[in-house]
């Protein structure tokens, strides 16, 4: 069995709590809102875990024929959100196997669906042996591309925070999926024309997009970055790291860390944190040594000890605010949406 | 379990605290948990007992960490992180009934788990069936579906690095191996149109393969080793009799089929197209199973009868692949496309009367051969 993409939370696939901003946490009793000590979250699991829970989830999903897959990804799912603590207490993942297994066949059904639908569309065109008929009839082709990739995205979005609870409060996103994706279309197609060069500005609509609509309980987050100024840092970020063949990369990040961070809000209370360019170095630095020594069997531990650095670069101020938190009527969003995400290979996350 | 820990475990004065969690707000409630045998009794920001029947698990982790759920009120969680407490939970099997392991669902009946297992169980039969027999059956099924004129196409594309060229071998020696393939044709239908010997030149390896289509390729070694032309007929004959029954390609099939199957289950396909492509390079590595390695076997008895020479050159080839087995480890390689010689050999009949041999080419054509 080999270690592939579909199965492992790779790098942009990464442990949704990780980056899923982390929620307030609870202030020592009796402080006064403002002069609170910041809410700081660290990450529980460890690499040895993590090693044994793949290593289950490979043997049984090649033993069960891959129909395991769906129980697999749930057992994931919990070893990174209910080892995620913030303010002392964890997160929880709700979710469960059969339902990340239906998604799956929902998934499998549309592509399925589509896949036929589109081929269907392509052979009649040719049949009628004209030119301008048959490239018309490629057409939808990219149209459902455009549309199906937005979709996973928000779908995969929904699911993942529908599932999670912290201090038994869920996390919900608001919004229809159809909106987002009739607005994400044509910003996708703009930074395919441009060759990237409008690509941010897509990131940008996409995180804030997410983030204004993502609630805890019936508490709101806010993303007010000015589309720009990321746009801006986003390029620089690209050309210099070119150019300075990759060094620059690690200035970059922690940079653009910060300022996703810095403009995030859960109702009046900021983000913050700090993330040094030389620390964000030491770890990709020994994570890729650890990789490289241990022949992969390391790929656990870097994960973790990656999920934990960002973790504990992200804080919240006033956490006691956060007690506050009620449960607004539950969402349900469906695993549909992260299963096609899966199926396409996308890798959905709140990175930028 | 220590006597002085099962004490404490039953001192019904022992508490600890835990937050408590009502599901409706974020508000952590301080409370201070007793435990007893029949359950646990809340005190502090909110109190109450709650029967063991109406705990369950959610989550364990190192350090003391741990998380039940309450039935009443709906959606109640405790969240404990002390060492303590969790031995003695387990030490009064307040978990008896309720556990139900970290990661199922939170609505999950017993009857649904159930049903995922005995799913979950038919599909590991299922695998095992298909790893054991399934995949044979497949193999054979899809082999009989391809048209013989693949066979060709795909052996072609074998890797044969070590091919002698031919403008290196002498005019007896193609005389020899141009005569050998005919005779061999001649034996029976062996699909190809047309057989081809080749010689590898490794002098290290004593082996000899078939591959679809109909090139047989032969070390050096091997001829070496060889000491009559009953011998020599015995080998091409077994070959003969890979090529018959299509032993190769249904190889290529198999592998394929497991390869397709695996690339699925592991999600990556993108291995797969490359896979198909370079299975001539594959082909050298793939060996027969024992199962086809008798059914050549017994096709090169049949044609060795039939042709009046007895069946003692097939014992005498087996012999001195166990004796060069035995002495030279390295052959190791050999192993691996004809597995258990010995147990080939203890199939053959002892008692068969012997038979003269019966040379079939040219002593100039034999001894060419020879001097591979
Ligand atoms: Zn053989």
């Amino acid at each position: 069995m080999s270690e592939s993409s579909g199965f492992m939370p790779t790098a942009p696939d990464q442990p949704p709590a990780g980056y899923s901003p982390a929620v307030p946490g609870e202030a020592p009793a009796g402080e006064a809102p403002g002069g609170e000590t910041p809410g700081r979250g660290t990450f529980r699991g460890t690499g040895g875990e993590l090693l044994v829970t793949f290593l289950k989830n490979h043997l049984l999903t090649f033993l069960t024929l891959g129909i395991y897959f769906a129980w697999a990804r749930a057992r994931l799912y919990h070893y990174f959100y209910d080892n995620t603590e913030f303010a002392g207490h964890r997160f929880r993942f709700t979710g469960n196997g059969k339902e990340i297994f239906m998604g799956m066949l929902r998934a499998l059904g549309i592509l399925l669906g589509l896949g036929i639908a589109l081929s269907v569309i392509t052979v009649l065109g040719s049949l009628t042996h004209n030119k301008v008929i048959s490239i018309l009839t490629f057409l939808p082709i990219p149209v459902a591309f455009f549309f199906l990739v937005p979709v996973s995205i928000f779908g995969a979005m929904r699911y993942r925070f529908t599932r999670a609870r912290y201090r038994e409060i869920s996390f919900a996103l608001d919004g229809s999926v159809w909106e987002f994706a009739k607005e994400a279309a044509p910003k996708m197609l703009l930074s395919m024309i441009t060759l990237g060069i409008a690509g941010p500005l897509f990131t940008h609509w996409r995180i804030g997009k997410i983030y204004n609509n993502l609630r805890y309980g019936n508490l709101r987050f806010h993303w007010d970055a000015p589309r720009y100024d990321y746009w801006l840092l986003a390029l620089k970020g690209f050309f210099l790291t070119v150019l300075t063949l990759g060094v620059y990369h690690f200035f970059w990040y922690p940079k653009m860390f910060a300022f996703v961070r810095d403009h995030l809000r859960l109702e009046e209370n900021r983000f913050r944190g700090s993330l040094l360019p030389g620390e964000y170095f030491r770890l990709m630095a020994t994570n890729f040594l650890l990789v490289l020594c241990t022949l992969g069997v390391g790929t656990p531990w870097v994960m973790v000890r990656t999920v934990k650095f960002f973790i504990e670069r992200l804080e919240l101020e006033n956490p006691s605010k956060l007690e506050a938190a009620v449960q607004n009527a539950g969402q349900a969003g469906s695993a549909g949406g992260e299963m096609l995400a899966q199926a396409m290979d996308l890798g959905v996350g709140l990175g930028f | 379990m220590p006597d002085s820990e099962n004490a404490e475990a039953l001192n019904p004065s022992w508490r600890t605290e835990a937050a408590y969690f009502n599901g409706r707000e974020a508000k952590a409630y301080r409370v201070e948990v007793a435990m007893a045998r029949e359950g646990l009794e809340l005190r502090g920001e909110v109190s109450g007992f709650h029967p063991k029947e109406s705990l369950r698990l959610l989550d364990r982790q190192a350090g003391g960490r741990f998380r039940l759920a309450l039935r009443e009120p709906e959606g109640a969680v405790l969240e404990f992180d002390d060492a303590q407490a969790w031995r003695r939970l387990r030490d009064l099997r307040l978990l008896g009934g309720g556990w139900s392991g970290a990661w199922s669902d939170s609505s999950a009946s017993l009857g649904t788990r159930r049903g995922l297992f005995v799913l979950v169980s038919a599909m590991v039969l299922f695998g095992f069936w298909f790893y054991g027999f399934g995949l044979d059956w497949s193999a054979n099924t899809v082999t009989r579906m391809l048209p013989r004129s693949l066979d060709a196409k795909i052996g072609e594309t074998a890797a044969l690095d070590s091919v002698m060229n031919p403008s290196k071998l002498t005019e007896a020696a193609l005389a020899a191996l141009a005569h050998s393939a005919r005779v061999l044709q001649g034996l029976d239908d062996l699909g190809p149109d047309s057989i081809h010997i080749l010689v590898w030149a490794d002098t290290d390896n004593i082996n000899a393969y078939a591959f679809p289509g109909g090139r047989i390729a032969v070390t050096t070694g091997m001829l070496r080793h060889l000491t009559d032309q009953d011998m020599w007929f015995a080998l091409i004959a077994h070959e003969g009799g890979h090529l018959k029954y299509r032993h190769g390609m249904r190889q290529i099939v198999r592998a394929s089929l497991l390869y397709a199957c695996t690339s699925l289950l592991v999600g990556d396909v993108s291995g797969l197209g490359a896979a198909l492509a370079e299975n001539g390079g594959m082909l050298v590595r793939l060996h027969f199973s024992r199962k086809d390695e008798m059914e050549a076997d017994d096709f090169a008895l049949r044609k060795m009868r039939d042709s009046g020479r007895g069946t003692a050159g097939l014992g005498r080839l087996f012999k001195m692949l166990l004796k060069e087995e035995k002495d030279f480890p390295k052959w190791a390689a050999f192993f691996s496309t004809h597995p258990a010689t010995a147990e080939r050999l203890n199939r053959l009949d002892s008692k068969e009367p012997a038979v003269r041999m019966k040379p079939f080419l040219s002593a100039q054509e034999w001894n060419a051969l020879k001097k591979f």
